[in-house]
């Protein structure tokens, strides 16, 4: 079957998905939303580690399910097998109404102007894609702000000289440093570091109708219990119901973006809740469905000009994915640290993110959020028992004596890394589905090793009596910080979509996710998604024309 | 009309009801009562099955995966891994969400079964519990004798058994383990989470 | 035989046969209803659990039907839910935990007052039976905080859905309105919410908190005492079980600082007191409760009967929650009482 046209379908309702649609819906366009979750259910999955987006043990509580979808996955020596979401291999972020940003951490960080331009600041890095963006800090930096101020963040850059130039202030006070927070900030500083509060996307005050923060330990992983945590789901997309010009639909899966014989996306062919085929015709295509899955439904979208899916013509799909290798070290400590107020994660240090002698990059330092009980289980120095008496002792001895630093390693794109879709393998729709092959890029050892040992002097800093680090691995990015697979940039050649998200080549079909990052900081990514969504939705609200694109 | 099909149905010959139809109708109600008693009387006994203790596992598998996991988590002056319930856990949740884990159970405590028979001569449960950690370990690290293992190995069926154990006694009560939150207890972890509300004071939280 | 006489014995056999598959299910029904649970409910294994508590508990010699209803005047969604059980008993399918719906739980509120008229009344007589629309539609509240699924871990915890199933909108700017208009005038702590009848009658052992999340009671002997602080020094908490029931609702914020959120433990000459040396515990009132261990008057002279101790004047510097010796001594020895 198939709708009346709109001006714009959207697919996906996360962090990008939702500002696109609500920046559109408000400026007067008929949009259509394509959600393949549902909203989010706090009452299941509260305060239940077994089913945290972190943890999920018992399958995925914001999605996707266990039972009909899944990916193949590519050993480093070849062998393949297929796995299910709720497994690490799989790569998931969510699939729910607001995505990842229902269940995240809510750290707001702004990627650094050196962020943008790493290739011109470093030089080349060998068999790497490293690429400077085609789009600066500058150019960005108002969409950081309305992402601050629509969403909601709270922080206090006074003690951090190593972020961009910004026009205004944050809108929200930042959170208190917890005890653990507190013994880091002293020792940082002691050290002539610069620690500061992060930047939450989460209310430390009543803002925008919504209350202030309960400080519950189980918070990233789960939704909000009281909506203190801000995600499009409680933000923008409220808003862009309520103009009337937005039609979210749930429950519906993409399964192709149509693209007719002249290169001119059509609509989207997708399933809806009860699984029957549909189409939705619109003027112009908007795909926000996270790193794998938009580069999975370009490769999947075939069309004449395409033959090798949406905008592949060059075969830059899929290639580049990113994520970040976090590492970091761990220290015991006398005094108890643990604090039953969460999150957990309240201090930074951006001194490591660039300038260190001989490196590319480098990465930003926090201190963790609470660890519940299960996955305190792999909180354990090396060589340390697994099970048995001296498994339940270290719990008890220990649970509340840890001091962590933990940082995302600034990754060096590498084109082996990639999705591509399975020639065999579909979901319960009969999509074929994400192929996730390829390693990061060896660099990426050394700044995990370099970026552990500087959390490693903290630590051993702070008189933790035993320290250990946690280094890098080549395993295969990707998770909840995916990125990089549809990169933008001028030349068409190595790239897949223009400085603003527009497709090469098919002019009404957009990108605005994380698959647009050319690099993916040395932070997490969230943020930094939220700003281009509002980037690429200005540069198609400035050149709307009626029912047309320029 | 109506009165007339009743009086006919009822086999009347002439006004009203006989007493013949009261009491046959009557009969057929006792009849039926009874036969809807006995039915239930009947349905409730022959239903009548002691309680299966396990979903999944049969009595013989769930003593030794008990005994396995007491080795992963024992007691000691709080909980251990039987206390906490962890192979109720194991059990509901191979019987649900985990289903894709249950040939892995199967196989694998056959072969930890024939494992300990062929190196210690003694089933598992009857070691004694220093030799039941040495004979775990021999398994956790994939020293036992490797043709008693196919898929799972021996390693891949300790970390499988290793991992639902530590969900089954640090997980929510609600799957089934942890039984009255004994891990959290352990550990000095309030449970139920709880926080009152905010309260404000000038449009700030106290 | 005639077309007529034939049509009318076709009836004849349809009456009766109706009538005994009447006759039929009414007998069963009514053997469930009067049977021995023995030989009826708790014949399934999926009730023994919940059997064997009850026979052990002080409700033993009540049957079954006096609180759940029985299958004559069950409703047709419990009637539903048994008969789905007893087809899931036979394909053996994985049993599922027995729940109480709101309905039934409101239901049994009524037995609980057949027995318990007074602790009823006290109840009634309380802020704890406080309704639905009492506490979801609280402008005051409502404008200065938006309502959320975690309002529903204190008041509703047997509602069956999310809070937006409960009320809308979810906003600070309203108007507000219950979804079901009938629940406004029912109670959103009812009896279950503290209590678990299938428990032994000794000490305070029905003292049981519904939690939501688990949707299953844990009685109050198993929960912890929530640590309290004032800056930085512990405040001695009363290891009375039933204060940690209070405490699960009345708490403070996740710093646990003494009086932040909704705590109300006691601190000063009163620390370490539990609520129940004061409240009542279905009432809450704690009406004349001083003279329980201030005979008459304290020993300065005062009449304590006489001192606004109420824990809403927080001006009132004899507030028993908080008053301190230097409260009133200026920090030197209280001369002797006359």
């Amino acid at each position: 079957m198939s709708f009346p046209k709109v001006n714009a379908v959207i697919v996906g309702a996360g962090a990008g998905g939702g500002i696109v649609a609500k920046e559109l819906a408000l400026a007067g366009l008929s949009v259509v939303l394509l959600e393949r979750g549902d909203w989010a259910r706090y009452d299941e999955h509260n305060d239940d580690e077994l089913q945290s987006q972190r943890t999920p043990a018992l399958g995925n509580p914001f999605g996707p399910d266990d039972r009909r979808h899944r990916r193949v996955f590519v050993y480093p020596n070849g062998s393949t097998r297929i796995v299910l979401p709720s497994e690490g291999a799989y790569s998931n972020n969510a699939g729910c109404i607001g995505g990842g940003t229902v269940s995240y951490g809510a750290m707001a960080w702004r990627f650094m102007p050196q962020d943008f331009r790493l290739r011109s600041t470093y030089g080349e890095v060998k068999d790497s894609t490293l690429e400077d963006w085609p789009i600066s800090y500058d150019d960005l930096e108002p969409f950081y702000e309305k992402a601050e101020y629509e969403i909601g963040v709270a922080g206090d850059y006074t003690n951090n000289p190593f972020c961009g130039p910004r026009k205004k202030p944050f809108p929200m006070p930042a959170f208190p440093y917890n005890k653990e927070g507190r013994r880091i900030v002293e020792t940082a500083t002691r050290m002539g570091l610069h620690p500061f509060p992060i930047p939450m996307l989460r209310n430390s005050v009543p803002y925008n109708g919504r209350p202030a923060c309960i400080h519950m330990r189980s918070c990233v992983g789960f939704a909000c219990p009281v909506n203190a945590k801000a995600g499009t789901h409680n933000t923008v997309l409220p808003i862009a119901l309520a103009t009337g010009n937005c039609q979210l639909r749930t429950g519906c899966v993409a399964a192709e973006i149509i693209v007719d014989d002249r290169g001119h996306a059509r609509g989207v062919r997708y399933f809806d809740s009860d699984n029957r085929a549909q189409e939705q015709p619109a003027d112009l295509v908007m795909i926000s469905a996270s790193a794998t899955e938009t580069a999975r439904l370009l490769l999947n979208s075939k069309s004449k000009l395409f033959p090798n899916g949406a905008g592949n013509n060059n075969d830059w799909v899929g290639h580049n994915l990113q994520g970040h290798c976090y590492v970091g070290a761990f220290g015991l400590i006398e005094e108890e640290v643990y604090e039953e107020a969460g999150p957990g994660a309240t201090v930074g240090i951006s001194d490591f993110n660039h300038g260190n002698p001989g490196l590319v990059g480098g990465g930003m330092l926090a201190n963790e959020f609470i660890d519940l009980p299960y996955r305190f289980c792999d909180v354990r120095p090396p060589g340390e028992p697994r099970w048995g008496k001296a498994h339940k002792d270290f719990q008890r001895r220990y649970y509340k004596h840890v001091v962590r630093l933990i940082g995302p390693v600034q990754e060096i794109p590498n084109f082996s890394a990639r999705v591509s879709v399975d020639p065999a393998v579909k979901d319960a729709w009969g999509i074929p589905v994400c192929r996730l092959s390829g390693t990061r890029h060896p660099y990426d050892l050394q700044g995990g090793e370099f970026l552990s040992k500087k959390a490693e002097a903290i630590i051993k800093e702070t008189g933790a009596t035993r320290v250990w680090r946690n280094g890098p691995s080549l395993w295969l990015s990707g998770g909840q910080h995916q990125a990089g697979t549809c990169r933008m940039g001028n030349d068409p050649k190595t790239s897949v979509t223009n400085r603003f998200g527009q497709v090469h080549q098919i002019d009404n079909l957009f990108i605005a996710d994380g698959s647009l990052h050319v690099t993916n900081g040395g932070f997490n990514p969230v943020l930094t998604i939220m700003a281009l969504a509002y980037w690429v939705s200005d540069y198609i609200k400035t050149g709307w024309k009626g029912s047309k694109f320029r | 009309m109506s009165q007339d099909l009743i009086v006919g149905i009822a086999g009347a010959n002439g006004d009203g009801v006989s007493r013949r139809t009261v009491l046959k109708l009557v009969a057929v109600v006792a009849l039926g009562a009874a036969v809807g008693v006995g039915a239930s009387a009947g349905i409730t006994h022959w239903g009548r099955t002691a309680p299966p203790p396990y979903r999944f596992f049969s009595e013989a598998e769930a003593k030794l995966l008990i005994a396995i996991c007491e080795q992963i988590i024992p007691r000691d002056d709080t909980s251990g891994a039987t206390d906490a319930g962890v192979i109720y856990y194991i059990d509901r949740q191979i019987s649900g969400p985990l289903a894709r884990h249950q040939q892995s159970y199967r196989l694998g405590l056959a072969s930890f079964r024939k494992t300990c028979l062929q190196v210690y001569k003694t089933p598992f449960e009857e070691l004694a519990f220093e030799q039941q950690t040495d004979a775990l370990r021999l398994i956790e690290e994939g020293n036992a004798p490797n043709d008693l293992w196919g898929d799972p190995s021996q390693k891949a069926f300790f970390d499988l058994v290793l991992d639902h154990t530590r969900q089954g006694f640090y997980g929510s009560p609600r799957h089934g383990g942890n039984r009255d939150y004994a891990s959290y207890r352990m550990l000095g972890l309030a449970y139920p989470n709880l926080i009152g509300q905010n309260r404000y004071a000038n449009g700030r939280p106290i | 035989m005639t077309v007529t006489r034939r049509f009318k014995l076709v009836c004849a056999a349809g009456l009766f046969t109706s009538v005994f598959l009447l006759a039929c299910g009414a007998g069963s029904l009514a053997w469930f209803h009067f049977g021995n649970p023995t030989n009826t409910c708790a014949s399934c294994h999926e009730m023994t659990g919940v059997h064997s508590a009850w026979s052990a508990s002080s409700h033993r010699t009540l049957h079954c039907r006096n609180c759940h209803g029985g299958s004559l005047t069950l409703d047709v969604h419990a009637l539903r839910s048994h008969v789905n059980r007893v087809v899931q008993h036979f394909r053996r399918s994985p049993d599922q935990p027995i729940r109480l719906t709101e309905k039934h739980v409101l239901a049994l509120q009524e037995a609980c007052r057949a027995c318990h008229p007074q602790s009823f009344a006290d109840w009634q007589s309380s802020r704890h039976s406080a309704t639905y629309a009492r506490i979801f539609l609280d402008i005051t509240h409502n404008r200065t905080e938006q309502l959320a699924a975690d309002c529903l871990r204190c008041h509703g915890m047997f509602f069956g859905g999310n809070i937006e199933d409960l009320v809308k909108p979810i906003s600070t700017t309203g108007p507000w309105a219950l979804n079901d208009a009938a629940k406004a005038s029912q109670p959103a702590i009812p009896c279950l919410a503290c209590h678990q009848v299938h428990t032994p009658a000794a000490g305070f052992q029905s003292a049981h908190l519904y939690v939501r999340r688990e949707q299953a009671s844990f009685s109050a002997d198993l929960l912890p005492i929530t640590p309290i602080t004032q800056g930085d020094h512990p405040v001695k908490v009363s290891p009375d079980p039933r204060q940690r029931l209070c405490t699960q609702c009345h708490a403070p914020n996740a710093f646990r600082q003494l009086g932040s959120a909704d705590d109300r433990t006691p601190s000063g000459v009163h620390e370490g007191l539990s609520c129940l040396d004061c409240h009542s515990s279905h009432s809450n009132s704690a009406k004349a409760s001083c003279a329980a261990c201030h005979p008459s008057n304290s020993h300065c002279g005062l009449d304590v009967e006489k001192m606004d101790t109420s824990f809403r004047s927080t001006g009132s510097k004899h507030n028993i929650h908080f008053v301190a010796c230097g409260d009133c001594h200026n920090g030197q020895r209280p001369a002797k009482g006359k």
